[in-house]
C-alpha cells in the first residue's frame, strides 16, 4: 500500500524526520509510538501533504504513485485520510455539506457520478448511528462548538464516509474519555478491511487495547528505532521509552 | 483655506436652476428645509483628510467631479422594468417600493394592502398628506450636520418614508429598490425616514444598484426612529456600479426596550463612505450592527460608526467584517460613547478583515469613550489571511483549494448571514457575497 524510504522532513527550519523507513501493506494496522517531539505528527502531516512541512529527502510510494508529487487534495482523492489531532471549526458550513462536497470531489477525480442526496443521507445516518452521533450533529456547522470528544468522533465519521485506502490517525485518542475512546475504536475497527490499511499515531498504549495493531513502531528523533508486534506496545507501557534511547536499534 | 474646493464649485449656485427643472416634482416642504440647509452649507467646509474622521478617505474626487443635482425627468424608466424585477429577492413576499434616482416610482412599486394609518412609500407624498407626522421626525437626528448632510438636505426632494404607528406589527417585510438610471454626472440625494412607534415591528430590506456603468454620486440620508419597544430590522445592500461614489449617512434614535438589527453589505462602488450613528436614548435597548464589505481593485470603502450609549442598561453589539483583494482599501472607525450615567452598559465591537492580497490595506480605529464606571465594553480588531491550517483541513478531504477558500469565506461571512432571520433574504445575501467574491 505505502512504502516510505529514507524520509527527511523539516518544519519551521528544524529537521524532524531524519531518515524514516516504513512499509505498510493492505489489511494491516501499524501503530507509531514515541515520546513527544519524536516526529509522529510530522509523519502524519507529511503524508497528508501539509505545506507547513517540507520534505527534504526520501520518497513515498503510495499504490504505485509518487505521493510527494501530489497536491494534498489529490492525495485524498487517491485514498489518503488524516484524522486530525486538532480538527478545525468551520462556522456556517454544515457537516453534511462539507462531507457531500468532499465525497463528490473524490468521485469527480475518479470519474464517478456525484452521490445522490438520498444515498448520501442514508450513508451518513448509518455511519453516525454507528458512532452514537446525534443526527443534529450532521446538520450543525463542522466542529463548531463541538466538545473535544465530539470533534474526534466527527473525524471518524469523515473516515467512514470517505472510506479511504489508508487512514492515518494522529493522536485520535488524546483528550478522550474511555467511553469516547471505545466508540472511536469501534468506528476504526469497522473501517478495517483486507483492502485498506491504518496508521495509528499515538502516545499511549491505551488506544491499542481497542484498535489492535499488527505492528508497533517506535519513533525517536525522527527515525524508527524499534519495530515489533502488538506486545511491543505493552512493553513500552511497562518500561517507557528510556531503555530504547540508550540502545538505538535500526528498524528492519 | 481648508475648503478650496468650495470656491471651485458652489452647489448653492445650482439650486435655482435645479428647482426650475424639477418643476412640479418639488414641493414646499423640501423647499423650506432646503433654504436653511443651503445657508449653512455656504458657511462650512467639506471634510478633508486633515479632519480626523476623514483621515483615510479623500472625498476630493467627488467634489472635483462637480456632480449636478438629479432632476426627476432625467431617468429613462422604460429601460428599467426588467432590471428592477431581477433586483428583487426572488420568492420574498413583501411590500415592494422602487425609487429611480431617488424618486418614488409608482409604476414599479407594489405596495400591498396596509393596516390602518401605516404609510409606506414616497416621503414627498407623505409630506403633503401627513405633514404633521413627517415634520415631527424629519431631520431630528441631525445635529452639527457635516457638509454632505447639508448637501443632501439642500437637494433632497423625495425618498423612502415608512411609518408604523403604535402597536402595529407589519407582517410583510418592506423591500426597497433604489436604482440609479441615466445618472452619469449627476448627484442623487435620497432622503429616507423610518418611524416605528411604540410596540411596533417592521422589517426593511433595501438595495442600492445602478442600471448601467456610469459615474455618478449618491449622497443619502436615512433616519430611523424606534420608539419604546419597537422592533426594527433594517438591511441595506450597497451594490452600485464600480464607477460610482457614495456617501451614506444613517442616523438612528432608539427609545426604551427597542430592538434593532441593522445590516449593511457593501459589494461595489468606487468610493463608499458610510456614516452610521445610533443614539441609544432609552433603557434596555438591544442594538446589533452588522457590516460586511467586499472590496476589489483600487476601490475604497470606509465605515464610520458611532454608538452613543446615552442611557443605562443597554446592549450594543457591532460586528463589521470585510474581505479585501487587489489594491483595495478599507477603513473602519468605531466610536462608542458611554455617558456618565449609562451604568450597566454592555457594548461589544469587533472588526475583522481578511486580506487576500499583499497590496490591500485596512485602517481600523476603535474609539471607546467610557465615562460610567459599571460597564462592560470590549472591542477587537483582526487583520489576516485565510487560516492556513483550516485550508489544509478542508483540502485534505479531497476538496479543491478554490472550494476550500470559499468554504472559509462562508465561515467568515457567517456572523453577517446567521442573524438574517428570513431564509429567502439570507440565501440572496449569501449568493451576493459569493458572486461578488468570484467575479
Amino acid at each position: 500500500m505505502i512504502t516510505i524510504k529514507n524520509l527527511h522532513a523539516k518544519v519551521a527550519g528544524n529537521e524532524i524526520l531524519k531518515g524514516l523507513n516504513l512499509q505498510v501493506n493492505a489489511g494491516e494496522v501499524h501503530a507509531i509510538m514515541g515520546p513527544n517531539g519524536s516526529g509522529k505528527s510530522t509523519l502524519a502531516n507529511v503524508l497528508a501533504g501539509n505545506e507547513a512541512y517540507e520534505v527534504t529527502e526520501g520518497e513515498v510510494i503510495f499504490n504505485g504513485k509518487n505521493l510527494l508529487e501530489l497536491a494534498p487534495e489529490e492525495r485524498a482523492c487517491e485514498g489518503i485520510f488524516l484524522a486530525f489531532q486538532y480538527p478545525v471549526e468551520i462556522p456556517g458550513v454544515t457537516n453534511s455539506t462539507f462531507l457531500k462536497t468532499a465525497i463528490d470531489s473524490i468521485r469527480k477525480y475518479r470519474n464517478e457520478p456525484e452521490i445522490s442526496a438520498k444515498e448520501f443521507l442514508a450513508l451518513i445516518r448509518e455511519k453516525a448511528a454507528l458512532l452514537d452521533m446525534d443526527n443534529k450533529l450532521i446538520s450543525r456547522a463542522v466542529n463548531e462548538g463541538f466538545s473535544g470528544g465530539e470533534k474526534k468522533r466527527n473525524e471518524i465519521l469523515q473516515l467512514l464516509m470517505l472510506n479511504p485506502k489508508l487512514a492515518i490517525l494522529d493522536e485520535t485518542d488524546s483528550g478522550l474519555d474511555i467511553d469516547a475512546l471505545k466508540i472511536v475504536s469501534k468506528g476504526v475497527n469497522y473501517f478495517r478491511s483486507p483492502e485498506n490499511a491504518t496508521i495509528v499515531v499515538t502516545h499511549y498504549q491505551r488506544l491499542l487495547d481497542y484498535i489492535v495493531p499488527d505492528f508497533v513502531h517506535v519513533l525517536y528523533k525522527g527515525r524508527i528505532i524499534k519495530s515489533g508486534g502488538k506486545e511491543l506496545a505493552l512493553e513500552l507501557e511497562e518500561k517507557g521509552y528510556d531503555w530504547l534511547k540508550t540502545d538505538e536499534v535500526e528498524a528492519v | 483655506m481648508k475648503n478650496e474646493l468650495k470656491t471651485d464649485f458652489k452647489y448653492s449656485g445650482l439650486y435655482a436652476d435645479w428647482v426650475k427643472r424639477m418643476n412640479s416634482s418639488y414641493n414646499s416642504f423640501f423647499a423650506t428645509e432646503s433654504e436653511a440647509a443651503l445657508g449653512k452649507l455656504e458657511k462650512i467646509s467639506f471634510p478633508t483628510t486633515k479632519d480626523e474622521d476623514w483621515r483615510f478617505t479623500n472625498v476630493s474626487p467627488i467634489l472635483k467631479a462637480g456632480f449636478l443635482p438629479m432632476t426627476k425627468n432625467d431617468s429613462s424608466e422604460k429601460t428599467l422594468e426588467g432590471k428592477i424585477k431581477t433586483g428583487f429577492y426572488s420568492g420574498l413576499e413583501a411590500h415592494k417600493v422602487v425609487f429611480v434616482n431617488g424618486f418614488f416610482n409608482e409604476q414599479f412599486s407594489d405596495i400591498k394592502k396596509l393596516p390602518e394609518n401605516v404609510f409606506i412609500g414616497s416621503l414627498k407624498k407623505a409630506s403633503e398628506e401627513i405633514p404633521k407626522i413627517v415634520k415631527k421626525y424629519y431631520g431630528k437626528t441631525l445635529v452639527n450636520q457635516n457638509a454632505f448632510e447639508l448637501l443632501n438636505e439642500s437637494f433632497a426632494s423625495d425618498g423612502l418614508f415608512i411609518y408604523i404607528p403604535k402597536n402595529v406589527i407589519l407582517e410583510l417585510p418592506v423591500e426597497v429598490v433604489f436604482v440609479a438610471d441615466n445618472a452619469g454626472g449627476k448627484m442623487i440625494s435620497p432622503r429616507n425616514l423610518i418611524v416605528a412607534e411604540e410596540n411596533s415591528e417592521v422589517n426593511i430590506f433595501t438595495d442600492y444598484s445602478s442600471s448601467v456603468a456610469e459615474t455618478y454620486f449618491t449622497n443619502s440620508i436615512t433616519e430611523i426612529f424606534g420608539d419604546k419597544n419597537a422592533h426594527i430590522t433594517f438591511l441595506e445592500v450597497q451594490a452600485e456600479n464600480n464607477d460610482s461614489y457614495r456617501i451614506g449617512t444613517t442616523k438612528m434614535q432608539l427609545k426604551d426596550s427597542a430592538s434593532l438589527n441593522h445590516f449593511v453589505l457593501t459589494q461595489s462602488g468606487k468610493l463608499v463612505r458610510n456614516n452610521l450613528n445610533a443614539e441609544l436614548d432609552g433603557e434596555n435597548i438591544e442594538a446589533h450592527f452588522y457590516g460586511f464589505y467586499i472590496v476589489k481593485e483600487k476601490r475604497h470603502i470606509d465605515n464610520h460608526t458611532f454608538i452613543d450609549h446615552a442611557k443605562p442598561n443597554c446592549f450594543s453589539n457591532e460586528i463589521y467584517k470585510g474581505i479585501l483583494e487587489d489594491e483595495a482599501k478599507a477603513v473602519f472607525g468605531g466610536r462608542i460613547l458611554v455617558r456618565k450615567d449609562s451604568q450597566k452598559t454592555n457594548a461589544f465591537q469587533s472588526n475583522k478583515t481578511i486580506l487576500l492580497s499583499d497590496k490591500a490595506r485596512i485602517d481600523t480605529k476603535p474609539q471607546l469613550e467610557i465615562y460610567a464606571d459599571d460597564v462592560k465594553c470590549t472591542h477587537g480588531a483582526t487583520v489576516g489571511q485565510l487560516d492556513k491550517e483550516a485550508l489544509f483541513y478542508i483540502i485534505s478531504r479531497g476538496i479543491s483549494p478554490e472550494a476550500a477558500r470559499s468554504m472559509l469565506i462562508k465561515a467568515f461571512a457567517n456572523d453577517f448571514l446567521e442573524p438574517i432571520k428570513l431564509d429567502v433574504v439570507k440565501e440572496n445575501i449569501n449568493n451576493r457575497i459569493f458572486n461578488t467574491i468570484e467575479e
